[in-house]
């Protein structure tokens, strides 16, 4: 039995550079995108009818839930989200205030962006919330890819369907398409760039477009990232939020 | 029967006192037909009203009818000006709304007199004072003889012990004027009621029977006169 | 005292025209005092009404934790079986009906609509058979028709509409959140324009057929609320009552239209202190009317109070004589200003007073939006009236006082 179950493992990656699984895709594009630890420099280009405007950023992340993002630049400097795996909060500095938002709340914009909180909250981890399907091998932007469809196991997911498509050889995601439960297409994620550190390819910059609302766009970028370093004690915890 | 004792009066304008009175007295007899006079600012309004007991006086006392006026409230002093007094003014001051009727049984009423007396009382003396067939009549409806005659009507009517006068005839011409002296000579005459006039006019003099000039406040002269 | 009243009448006779002004100036007060109450009670009437009419019902049945988070109308705490309560509801004879509040994103978009756009709304999924028992709705819908059940048809506030310059068959997506959490949208077609006397609901009101919502919304055939209209529709405490002993309500709570319109309720009574002012400042106005001619009247009169006192008057009597005549004039001006009152109200009740231009723009609270009809209010006409003798029996009591203070030499020297 324990011999089958050594042998039963050896066999896995095998087969998976034979003939790559859904499951496969989407576990190696998470291993690239979501790090042990991480420190990131970035700026979210927010483009709507008022124009453009960009917020520069400063965020620390450790796997998949845990995430704290300081806003650096003029007009929200010193403002702070913390996510963990259930919950974020708000920290307005001007204000002191610290807001948990809860149900309801998590799908504000965040600054005004296509992205909500919920989108940014924890849990990332695709198959624990889909089914996946391999449907199919296209080129995107000029890179061959793999096209992931996602459906919801349950119910609460927010986005019932999804369709990811992954770099066949880089294993990034190159495009996302977000639909609702009744399949309108919802949000459009397109990557435009990637960048690699210490061995980890992942997106740096995006373009994230909320499709029911024309005429905006929010593009992420990441200019300089450190991945699996060392952090701060408790950095992730309610008091690094005050200082 | 009314007895004027060292009355004084002061009272202040502005920062001045002014001396209306200063220590009067006087003894006037159950009917006497009397003239105060003497020039304006002499103290004989004062004086009149001090005895119609319209005004209080600082010091000294009055006394009508034995009784003193000094020290009275407002509702005792009411009360005798209601028994005792009768007034008639200058300006004849009826009341408007009221019939010439009416004005003279308000005496009347004032004090508690039945109706029927009263009605019959009120004829008795318009017609005395020359207005029967005028008592339905409004102080609009009346020359100023007329209302004179009204008001003397309505000072006598209550039978009080003494009348004041204040410059009665000043608002008359001189034929009504004499009228009317005429008539409360008369009504002197015939009810034995005792008349105080304050006066400055010849015409009210000539007629008193006793005349006392007053001058700045004090009685320079006190004279007797046979009619 | 009965000639100190003959006095008093012969008095405001022969003054005939003195009496006049100063009782006209009480009647003008008095009837600007009654019809100002008529236009602001028909306001609060209209507005109940309006508010149990096409917003809350006569009371609503919830899940008891629904209230708490209204505001982001969860589908969270909803009724899971609306048919056990609607039955149970409807064998007392109150009229229910099901529907399901739930928050989104209106969304429309360039051609036909005349720019894109994103709205946060609350839609309101209805019943389109049962609605009707409880609201009122259909008479109301200017543009298009009612809603069908099983069509994903949408009706729009007509203020909403012109604001999103939105017409009839006009398409629009709702973006919403499912029972469950998962984003759904709703493809809907623009089927009628809702004018209703609610301005909240003008300006607001989304509506949408229940089974199209409970579709999208994964809501299983739970609801989250069931609307009421009882017989009396504003007397709520005994149905209420009645209702709470229904077995299929245990786990349920209701609330009446005056928790349901609590920020209405709040601001009728903030309002009625404003109305408070205003109809204080009315009197004052008539007040300062009444003492002015009132003085006129004693001051003129100073020289007979002399003589009348000189005669032995007490004090008291003349001072009764001037209240007398005062309360006769108070009496001609009250009666006067309820009539006139009265009179100008008729119009006012049956007629009203259409005020939609302003509603439009001005958000006072008011659940009306076009025109404002007075009220009968008894009690304000016998107030008014007692109020008018009071105001000018006391106003005649200053100076009257004044002129029994003076000493009598004066006041027969005062011309």
């Amino acid at each position: 039995m324990k011999a089958a179950a050594i042998v039963l493992m050896a066999l896995i990656p095998a087969a998976a550079l034979v003939a790559q699984s859904a499951e496969e895709i989407i576990t190696r594009m998470e291993q690239n995108q979501v790090h042990d630890t991480s420190r990131m420099e970035g700026r979210l280009i927010i483009n709507d009818r008022f124009g453009s405007r960009t917020s520069s950023f400063i965020s620390h992340a450790r796997g998949a839930d845990d995430a704290l993002i300081e806003f650096t630049s003029a007009g929200e400097r010193g403002q702070k989200v913390l996510r963990t795996r259930d919950e974020v909060y708000l920290f307005y500095p001007d204000a002191a205030e610290l807001i948990r938002l809860q149900g309801a709340a998590l799908r504000d914009s965040m600054l005004g962006s296509d992205v909500s909180y919920e989108d940014m909250t924890g849990n990332r981890a695709l198959l624990d919330n889909y089914r996946v399907r391999l449907t199919g091998e296209e080129t995107v932007a000029g890179r061959p890819t793999f096209r992931v469809e996602l459906e919801a196991r349950s119910r609460n997911v927010a986005y019932p369907r999804q369709t990811i498509w992954v770099d066949r050889e880089l294993f990034v995601m190159r495009r996302a398409e977000q639909f609702s439960a009744n399949g309108r297409l919802l949000k459009e994620v397109e990557v435009k760039e990637t960048m690699e550190v210490s061995g980890l390819t992942f997106p740096a910059r995006m373009v994230i477009r909320d499709v029911l609302k024309r005429n905006s766009s929010t593009e992420f970028v990441i200019d300089t990232a450190e991945v699996n370093i060392s952090l701060p004690r408790n950095i992730f915890s309610l008091e690094s939020l005050r200082w | 029967m009314i007895t004027v004792t060292n009355v004084q009066k002061q009272y202040q304008d502005g920062d001045t006192t002014v001396h209306a009175l200063r220590g009067v007295s006087l003894s006037i007899e159950q009917g006497e037909f009397l003239s105060i006079a003497g020039p304006s600012g002499s103290g004989k309004t004062t004086l009149l009203n001090l005895i119609g007991c319209i005004d209080t006086a600082t010091a000294g006392d009055i006394t009508i009818d034995g009784r003193t006026v000094a020290g009275c409230g407002k509702r005792e002093l009411a009360a005798i000006r209601r028994e005792k007094l009768g007034f008639i003014f200058q300006s004849f001051n009826l009341v408007p709304v009221l019939t010439a009727f009416e004005n003279v049984a308000f005496s009347l009423t004032l004090t508690g007199t039945p109706d029927a007396e009263a009605r019959e009382r009120t004829m008795a003396i318009l017609d005395e004072v020359g207005l029967a067939g005028m008592e339905e009549r409004r102080p609009s409806q009346l020359s100023g003889g007329q209302q004179q005659r009204v008001a003397v009507a309505r000072a006598l009517v209550k039978e009080p012990t003494v009348v004041l006068a204040d410059e009665p005839t000043a608002n008359l011409d001189s034929r009504t004027g004499h009228a009317i002296l005429e008539l409360m000579v008369e009504m002197n005459r015939r009810h034995n009621t005792t008349f105080i006039f304050s006066t400055h006019d010849q015409m009210v003099m000539d007629y008193a029977r006793r005349l006392t000039m007053l001058h700045d406040g004090e009685i320079v002269s006190d004279e007797r006169r046979s009619a | 005292m009965k000639f100190l009243v003959r006095l008093a009448a012969k008095n405001l006779w022969r003054y005939g025209r003195r009496t006049l002004i100063t009782a006209a100036a009480i009647a003008l007060g008095l009837a600007t005092y009654v019809l100002l109450d008529s236009m602001l009670v028909g306001a609060d009437e209209e507005s109940v009404r309006n508010l149990i009419w096409y917003e809350t019902g006569s009371a609503r049945i919830m899940h008891p934790d629904y209230w708490d988070e209204r505001d982001r109308a969860p589908l969270r705490h909803v009724i899971e079986d609306p048919q056990s309560v609607l039955d149970a509801v409807r064998s007392r004879d109150v009229a229910a009906t099901p529907r399901t509040t739930f928050s989104g994103e209106l969304i429309v978009w360039r051609d036909p609509f005349p720019e894109d756009g994103s709205l946060l709304v609350h839609v309101t999924a209805i019943d389109p058979e049962t609605d009707g028992r409880v609201y009122r709705f259909d008479q109301w819908i200017s543009d298009g028709r009612p809603l069908q059940e099983g069509e994903p048809g949408v009706i729009l506030g007509s203020w909403l509409a012109e604001d999103l310059g939105a017409e009839v068959g006009y398409p629009l997506i709702i973006s919403a959140r499912s029972r469950y959490g998962a984003r759904v949208t709703i493809d809907a077609e623009v089927v009628g324009i809702l004018n209703s006397p609610n301005p909240v609901i003008n300006r607001g009101g989304i509506f949408l057929p229940l089974d199209i919502a409970d579709l999208y919304l994964d809501m299983e055939g739970a609801v989250t609320q069931i609307d009421l209209r009882f017989a009396d529709y504003a007397r709520v405490e005994a149905p209420i009552a009645e209702l709470e002993e229904l077995p299929a309500l245990r786990d349920l709570s209701i609330a009446d239209w005056r928790l349901l319109g609590a920020d209405y309720i709040a601001m009728m009574e903030a309002d009625s202190v404003g109305s408070g002012i205003i109809l204080f400042l009315v009197f004052i106005i008539a007040a300062v009317g009444v003492s002015n001619t009132m003085l006129m009247t004693i001051f003129e009169r100073t020289r007979e109070i002399g003589m009348m006192r000189a005669l032995g008057m007490d004090d008291r009597a003349i001072r009764n004589l001037f209240l007398i005549e005062a309360s006769g004039i108070g009496l001609i001006g009250a009666a006067a200003g309820v009539a006139l009152g009265a009179l100008g109200n008729i119009p006012m009740v049956r007629v009203g007073i259409d005020y939609s231009a302003m509603f439009r723009t001005m958000d006072a609270g008011y659940r009306s939006t076009g025109v404002l009809y007075g009220a009968w209010v008894p009690s304000t006409f016998v107030i008014a009236a007692l109020m008018g003798i009071v105001l000018a029996v006391i106003v005649a009591l200053v100076p009257t006082r004044r002129a029994l203070r003076m000493n009598i030499p004066r006041a027969l020297r005062q011309q």
